[in-house]
């Protein structure tokens, strides 16, 4: 799978965000926050400040359980998954079908809706990708 | 006026729902993010007087027709889930989408269209006619202002994600959010029992027109 990121940076990914995200990560990024405080932070926005009725249903560790999930699928190179190999036979891979087919995966294995963990996939990758494919990996404990 | 229908899983309510827009003449609705949950499977109900709130209702239903959507985004800063339909076969108008900020002032008479009690199983789509009680501006993490406003309304169970409309216009000004409510007062489930006050949340509506932009 880590093949499939190598030719990527992690502005790629974040650009992929709508513009008030984007702009809101790029801000936040060169104020010196890291993008894991960012995205642990927008995990807990829908149930911020108030007390939401149904709030309860909203998991704020949801981008932990994402990045963790993300994580292992890109650094574990055991097995390669149906994932991968479905990446690597498109043609012109783009950080859309990436995002499109790790939160697809990582929805299925979290029971989330794919377009709920979006987001919260791409700041995962770009974390990832941020920190060195093989740095993060090689740290990386599951 | 806006159109809002419930949003439902496989096998319950879960809030209310506003069509905002076509996609290729596919539905697009907007409700809430923070009572989604653990779903994957997304319906939306069609009760018989089919959203129009000036018709006369009838109860209990027997059955209702859904069609079933998609979530296609969301956007957890602005407590938002979009969602699109499976089938063309919704024909209705949906509302003008008011983008102004400025355009609304404190006082202004608004109508909250939407579904209270749909989490328990109600179909009764009420209008309950408001004032604007407050605007505000809530800052995400010094980088982001989230335009809201705090309208006189009781919010209850399955009101998330109602219309908040502007009455001498018609425009969509917001998505009901919640109700403030004290922090750690004791719940039932995911009731918490000292949230029934009159002070609800609603996120401004200009964040819908640009996300519809992005589809």
């Amino acid at each position: 799978m880590k093949t499939i990121f190598e030719s990527f940076k992690y502005t790629d990914f974040i650009d992929s965000l709508d513009p008030t995200l984007k702009s809101a990560v790029y801000k936040l990024e060169t104020s010196g926050i890291s993008l894991e405080a960012i995205g642990t932070e927008i995990s807990s926005m829908p149930a911020i400040g108030m007390t939401t009725k149904g709030v309860n249903n909203w998991d704020k560790t949801i981008f932990q359980k994402i990045l963790s999930e993300v994580a292992k699928l890109i650094c574990d190179e055991s097995t390669e998954s149906e994932l991968a190999k479905q990446l690597k036979a498109e043609a012109g891979i783009s950080t859309q079908i990436i995002i499109a087919g790790v939160s697809t995966y990582v929805g299925s294995k979290l029971g989330f809706a794919a377009a709920l963990c979006s987001p919260f996939v791409v700041l995962s990758i770009a974390i990832i990708l941020k920190a060195g494919l093989n740095v993060f990996c090689n740290t990386f404990k599951p | 006026m806006a159109i809002v229908l419930p949003l439902a899983t496989t096998d319950r309510l879960l809030s209310s729902a506003v069509l905002v827009g076509l996609k290729d003449g596919f539905p697009i609705f907007v409700s809430t993010l923070h009572q989604i949950g653990q779903n994957t499977e997304f319906q939306i109900g069609i009760p018989p007087h089919h959203g129009s709130i000036s018709a006369i209702q009838e109860y209990p239903i027997d059955e209702i027709q859904a069609i079933p959507v998609d979530m296609i985004k969301a956007d957890p800063i602005h407590d938002l889930a979009f969602f699109i339909g499976r089938t063309k076969d919704i024909q209705a108008p949906f509302p003008r989408i008011n983008i102004d900020f400025n355009d609304i002032s404190v006082g202004d008479e608004l109508l909250v269209i939407g579904y209270p009690y749909s989490t328990i199983g109600s179909f009764l789509e009420t209008v309950s006619i408001t004032n604007v009680s407050a605007k505000g501006r809530r800052i995400f993490m010094k980088a982001i202002k989230i335009d809201e406003l705090i309208i006189s309304h009781q919010t209850l169970q399955g009101s998330s994600g109602s219309a908040v409309v502007k009455r001498s216009d018609g425009s969509l000004c917001g998505i009901v959010k919640g109700t403030l409510a004290p922090p750690n007062v004791a719940s039932i489930g995911d009731i918490p029992l000292a949230s029934d006050t009159n002070v609800t949340y609603v996120t401004f509506s200009s964040i819908i027109n640009e996300t519809l932009k992005t589809f």
